[in-house]
């Protein structure tokens, strides 16, 4: 039974200041700039929410404070369930290291069994159609083969809770309807997906509420086309 | 005690971390015909030309002076990587600390992994030089006294990288300074040069750490003593180095993710 629940949640982002100005400039000491504030959200088994918002609302930070990477100043979270989180568009963890070898470090990652490894990754390949392309260094990888890979790596666990920022790049057609049957059988009921992404087609096709956000703040919550009308009439 | 645990989960998250090191150390030479063994081909080069040379400058028999210039170098480079590579252990793995709640300890275990690794290529090297120079009937029990100097070497790289580790991230002052001291450590420390006769006393090698690190190495294997002072020492600052990560981690632990 997954659940996430934010209760007042504020947080600020500390920062070294830009190395702009002359060579003998100091550049030294943090700045800070509030990402969050006042942040109230309750989501239940079952949702598939969209995140929107601007560049700049709010929506990775919100993703890293459910995932556990940032801890509030102010409010706290409260998740039940184990979360899988996928960050950037970082496919792995080196490219000179082949595909393969990369979906083992990920496994190692999330602390998994050897086993558990092995056969997770039978099913990736088999999944993503790479072949023997996954024997390659992922930088000898076309921008699709990557898509491929980065989509294999969320296959890695069963996880109650699962969050995705910008790293599901467009694959082709024939990936994305693949994609979107794994989805929706890896989602039943007891789980929750939030996916933060700028590609509307993408998001219709995974998910079926929507939170916008702008500043730090929730605007509005309820279920996706409602709030998906309301974030394109501000843009 | 959360620091505590922090090591327990890192430690219990071995096959991560040894992979990592591995990786990294394969990166390093790759495309290479050799790879790793770089490492100790590097050290022979290095002690091969400092010996011919110093043992003039210092007016020392080269069968002995080589001896004492491979086991302080190679201790010395085990000592110095480590501090230098923990300046950027934390700013590496910032991918990774970004993605999902891990211990840090990780990150730490891997760097030292890693520096342990090349440490006991050296040995490939220096084992066979003593026993070529000395022949079969030099090796003693004493000699096991220098596997508990290793692990007293080992356990203070890991805690003062990990230490040295945040305040790098905090303040990005720390890794151009960290070179610039560990080079003069080097030029003031005896790892070319053993301490003259006159000065053995001097406070400036009494009181540095360093100098006893190297000699719970040297001292069991080139002349047969123990250094008991010498472990004394290293003890202690092993005990400074916990002291300072355990002080310092609960107000690190939660803030090292937003600095990076």
């Amino acid at each position: 039974m997954a659940q996430i629940i934010l209760n007042n949640v504020s947080f600020s982002y500390q920062y070294f200041q830009s190395i702009s100005g002359g060579l003998f400039k100091s550049n030294a000491g943090l700045q800070s700039n509030l990402a969050l504030t006042g942040f109230n959200l309750t989501i239940e088994n079952g949702d598939r929410v969209a995140l929107l918002g601007k560049n700049g609302a709010g929506k990775s930070t919100l993703l890293k404070t459910i995932a556990g990477v940032i801890k509030p100043e102010l409010g706290e979270v409260n998740t039940t369930g184990t979360v899988y989180s996928f960050f950037g568009r970082n496919v792995g963890v080196m490219p000179q290291l082949s595909g393969y070898e990369n979906l083992k470090v990920r496994g190692l990652l999330l602390d998994l069994s050897d086993k558990k490894i092995e056969s997770s990754i039978k099913d990736i390949a088999a999944f993503t159609e790479l072949g023997d392309d996954l024997f390659r260094p992922v930088s000898t990888y076309s921008q699709g083969m990557k898509a491929r890979l980065t989509f294999g790596m969320l296959m890695f666990v069963d996880a109650d809770i699962l969050l995705i920022d910008e790293g599901l790049a467009a694959g082709d057609q024939f990936f994305i309807e693949k994609a979107q049957v794994f989805v929706e059988d890896l989602l039943d009921n007891s789980k929750i997906l939030i996916f933060a992404s700028h590609s509307p087609p993408l998001l219709r096709r995974f998910c079926t509420k929507a939170i916008l956000i702008d500043n730090g703040c929730v605007v509005k919550f309820g279920e996706f086309d409602e709030v998906m009308n309301l974030y394109n009439q501000n843009i | 005690m959360n620091f505590i645990n922090d090591i327990k989960d890192g430690f219990r998250r071995r096959r991560l971390w040894k992979r990592l090191a591995e990786l990294e150390l394969k990166s390093r030479y790759q495309g290479t015909f050799i790879g790793v063994f770089w490492v100790i081909l590097t050290l022979m080069l290095k002690v091969g030309m400092l010996s011919l040379i110093y043992s003039m400058v210092l007016d020392k028999d080269i069968k002995e002076y080589v001896l004492f210039l491979a086991i302080g170098v190679l201790t010395w480079n085990f000592i110095s990587a480590a501090i230098i590579n923990s300046s950027s252990i934390f700013i590496k793995a910032g991918n990774f600390l970004q993605q999902m709640k891990l211990p840090h300890s990780i990150f730490v275990f891997q760097n030292i992994y890693k520096e342990s690794i090349i440490l006991f290529l050296y040995q490939l090297f220096a084992i066979p030089l003593v026993l070529f120079i000395k022949g079969v009937d030099f090796v003693s029990m004493v000699w096991l006294w220098s596997l508990l100097g290793y692990g007293i070497i080992i356990l203070n790289a890991f805690f003062a990288s990990m230490w040295l580790g945040w305040l790098s991230v905090r303040f990005r002052d720390v890794q151009p300074l960290l070179s610039s001291v560990v080079m003069i450590l080097f030029l003031v420390t005896p790892v070319l040069w053993p301490p003259p006769e006159k000065f053995a006393d001097s406070l400036y090698f009494v009181l540095n750490p360093f100098f006893h690190l190297l000699e719970l190495i040297r001292a069991p294997i080139l002349t047969n003593e123990i250094p008991y002072m010498s472990f004394i020492v290293s003890t202690a600052f092993l005990l400074i180095n916990i002291l300072i990560c355990a002080l310092f981690y609960n107000k690190v632990k939660d803030r090292l993710v937003l600095w990076l």
